[in-house]
């Protein structure tokens, strides 16, 4: 590049940044007034729960989530063992194909059976219900503590799957 | 077509979505809340304030672009953003995260997949085209600058 056009292209990134400047400020300012006028304007500070119990996978370090495409992918081809981590009841009334009932209290003891699943090439996938419950999180999480450390977390689980219109089971009584 | 028409062309289009994504977002505010909480990366703070402000940034950007004022500072706005949300969407997609895009609706929809990142992608280079390559082309700072040069004739 010439001399020449590089003070072209200068000049133009200046140009750039100089009107972006004005364009933003213009948008802060219609943002902020029509805040003042509207009625159904929202706060500037929302009550936005991003804590470890919000379900955020950034919170249990080197816990992974799973889509539910790619869970149901896994799921036909046979290649998954679903772990409950909601209470026992909810359990008992309905849940994922062949699940098996781990609440994260009793992650330790199950550690040794889940560890087998996974040596035998089943990737192990664990789910709650509702978009803020951290029980799915906190299996994995505990389960990766006792050495399974392949468990990922379908996020509100139950309800997706079982919205979706995919199979589940209920416990034999 | 001309070489010059292009980057006019592009101005048209991502002018028109800009805009169009922009009003889309005013509309519901609460509903494009919860989209950018959805991403999980802002933090709790910021959500509210963003799914107020950047939608007239979307919007003011997309009007500089269709326009044809304030060309550069329009689609310098405009490849910042795609790049910001082509970043948001290749963390979130790496996160394997079941989301929807929340780019021009914000109800739930469809979950987010690597077209989307194309698609961003794709649409940031149009605007690197219009920073770089525009003429003016049915520009109204044309406009501007033919009155002005008027006005000095007639001094």
């Amino acid at each position: 590049m010439t001399t020449d056009g590089k003070g072209a292209l200068v000049d133009k990134l200046r140009k750039a940044i100089r009107q972006s400047a004005v364009l933003i400020a213009l948008a802060l300012l219609l943002g902020v007034a029509s805040q003042s006028i509207r009625a159904d304007a929202i706060p500037w500070l929302g009550k936005w729960d991003t804590s470890p119990s919000a379900g955020s996978s950034t919170a249990y370090p080197g816990v992974s989530t799973i889509s539910l495409q790619e869970a149901w992918k896994l799921y036909r081809a046979g290649k998954v063992c679903f772990l409950d981590a909601r209470d026992s009841w909810s359990y008992n009334d309905g849940h994922l194909p062949g699940a098996l009932h781990i609440p994260p209290a009793e992650a330790a003891k199950k550690a040794a059976e889940v560890k087998a699943l996974a040596a035998g090439g089943k990737t192990l996938i664990s789910y709650c219900d509702g978009a803020t419950c951290p029980l799915g999180e906190q299996l994995a999480s505990a389960l990766r503590k006792e050495g399974v450390v392949s468990v990922r977390v379908l996020k509100n689980g139950w309800t997706l799957w079982q919205e979706t219109g995919y199979p589940t089971e209920r416990q034999k009584r | 077509m001309k070489l010059a028409t292009i980057p006019f062309v592009f101005r048209l289009i991502l002018g028109g979505i800009f805009l169009y994504a922009g009003i889309i977002k005013v509309l519901d505010p609460a509903g494009f809340a919860l989209s950018i909480y959805n991403y999980r990366l802002l933090p709790a703070e910021l959500i509210n304030a963003t799914a107020i402000l950047l939608p007239w940034v979307e919007m003011t950007a997309g009007a500089a672009l269709l326009l044809g004022i304030a060309v550069e500072g329009g689609s310098a706005i405009v490849a910042v953003l795609l790049l910001t949300f082509s970043s948001a969407l290749a963390i979130d997609l790496l996160r394997g995260l079941d989301i929807a895009c929340g780019c021009f609706s914000t109800a739930e929809g469809a979950s987010i997949d690597w077209s989307y990142l194309i698609r961003d992608l794709g649409l940031m280079f149009m605007a690197l085209i219009i920073l770089f390559f525009d003429r003016g082309l049915y520009s109204m700072r044309l406009l501007f600058k033919k009155s002005s040069a008027e006005r000095s004739d007639e001094l």
